[in-house]
């Protein structure tokens, strides 16, 4: 059976219910291991990932920290510097890694993953190809989040996946597929 | 025994905790048969109310105010129960609140925290309500709106909930087939 390495990053709270989720609706035999990559100041992460482990059933995965690029309410200003640092910590690790799929949906710690591994992989070709995917939180109706309007914008995205026709109206670049969670 | 759940999510919501325990809507509670409202304050202030509520996990304080039963509590683990044994929930704009509501198939109140009025958690509130699935207020309406939900020509409709499976399905017909 083709197997796909998969890094998928947490975020806080809702972030990490709505991925949670997305991953119950994936062939887990397929999309291993999962490396989760979650911020050093999550704490309730770890323990919602438990929740998909299926009795009887193998479930391979691994957990990585990594320093948070901006924290909720956080200065634009200070979160360029903490961002910046975001960046290099994730260099040794995306590398280390060497995913095949990209899961993100949303927190500010996403960014700096999908910027790295899509300069590692597409641009200096030092990992082979990562596909990256990015699901915009059910919240999000008629606007894009942050997150999601830097990765339409900076097209790092394979796929910029929304919830509700109507933000596929507005970003025509991105996907829908109905309500995922 | 018919229940109130009152969840305000991870922060805080105090007016609406005050608005829900207030004498009149306590009243209205009573004339509509309830018998016990039980509500989860999150971080809020309510020292006037329940003085002796702490901040760890388990504690629970009661009291009885206009012949119901008042439990309440700052955060569980998992909400599921309370969710599970109401027969009205009324919810901050919070996701995670409304559709682990919509899920467990409860009618639902949602109620717009207006001193967040930036937070994008509105839209799904009010889409949600536009999709017929739950009522949608503010805490100076939720005595109007609570009538409402009590008319019988409102039918709010059955949630269809999301479905991950799409998702799936998705990666591997699209990226990797």
């Amino acid at each position: 059976m083709m197997r796909v390495k998969t890094a998928v990053v947490l975020g806080s709270g809702g972030h990490t219910g709505e991925m949670v989720k997305l991953l119950s609706g994936m062939d887990l035999e397929m999309y291993r291991p999962i490396e989760f990559i979650i911020a050093e100041t999550d704490k309730m992460s770890a323990q919602k990932i438990e929740q998909l482990r299926d009795v009887g059933k193998k479930f391979d995965y691994r957990i990585n920290l990594i320093k948070r690029s901006r924290s909720v309410g956080q200065s634009y200003l200070t979160s360029i510097f903490t961002t910046i640092m975001a960046i290099l910590y994730s260099i040794p690790l995306i590398y280390r890694i060497r995913p095949q799929l990209l899961l993100v949906n949303g927190p500010g710690t996403c960014i700096p993953c999908c910027i790295i591994t899509f300069v590692l992989s597409r641009i200096l070709c030092l990992i082979p190809e990562c596909k990256i995917v990015y699901v915009e939180s059910i919240c999000r109706v008629k606007k894009l989040s942050l997150t999601g309007k830097i990765l339409y914008s900076l097209r790092l995205a394979d796929s910029l996946i929304v919830q509700w026709p109507e933000l596929k109206q507005a970003y025509p670049q991105s996907v829908y597929i109905g309500q995922l969670v | 025994m018919k229940n109130v759940f009152v969840t305000v999510g991870t922060t805080k919501f105090e007016l609406l905790i005050d608005t829900v325990l207030s004498d009149k809507v306590l009243e209205i509670f009573n004339k509509h048969g309830f018998n016990k409202v039980i509500v989860q304050i999150g971080n809020g202030n309510h020292e006037n109310i329940f003085p002796n509520i702490s901040w760890e996990k388990s504690s629970i304080a009661n009291l009885k105010k206009k012949n119901l039963e008042i439990e309440a509590y700052r955060f569980k683990s998992s909400l599921k129960e309370d969710f599970k044994k109401a027969d009205l929930v009324i919810s901050h704009a919070g996701s995670g609140s409304i559709i682990e509501s919509l899920e467990a198939n409860k009618k639902l109140i949602v109620v717009c925290n207006e001193d967040l009025m930036d937070n994008h958690q509105f839209e799904l509130a009010e889409k949600m309500s536009q999709l017929g699935y739950l009522l949608y207020t503010t805490c100076s309406s939720l005595i109007t709106t609570f009538d409402r939900l009590k008319d019988s020509d409102l039918k709010l409709k059955k949630y269809e909930p999301g479905n991950p499976r799409l998702f799936g399905n998705y990666l591997n017909n699209n990226i990797f087939s």
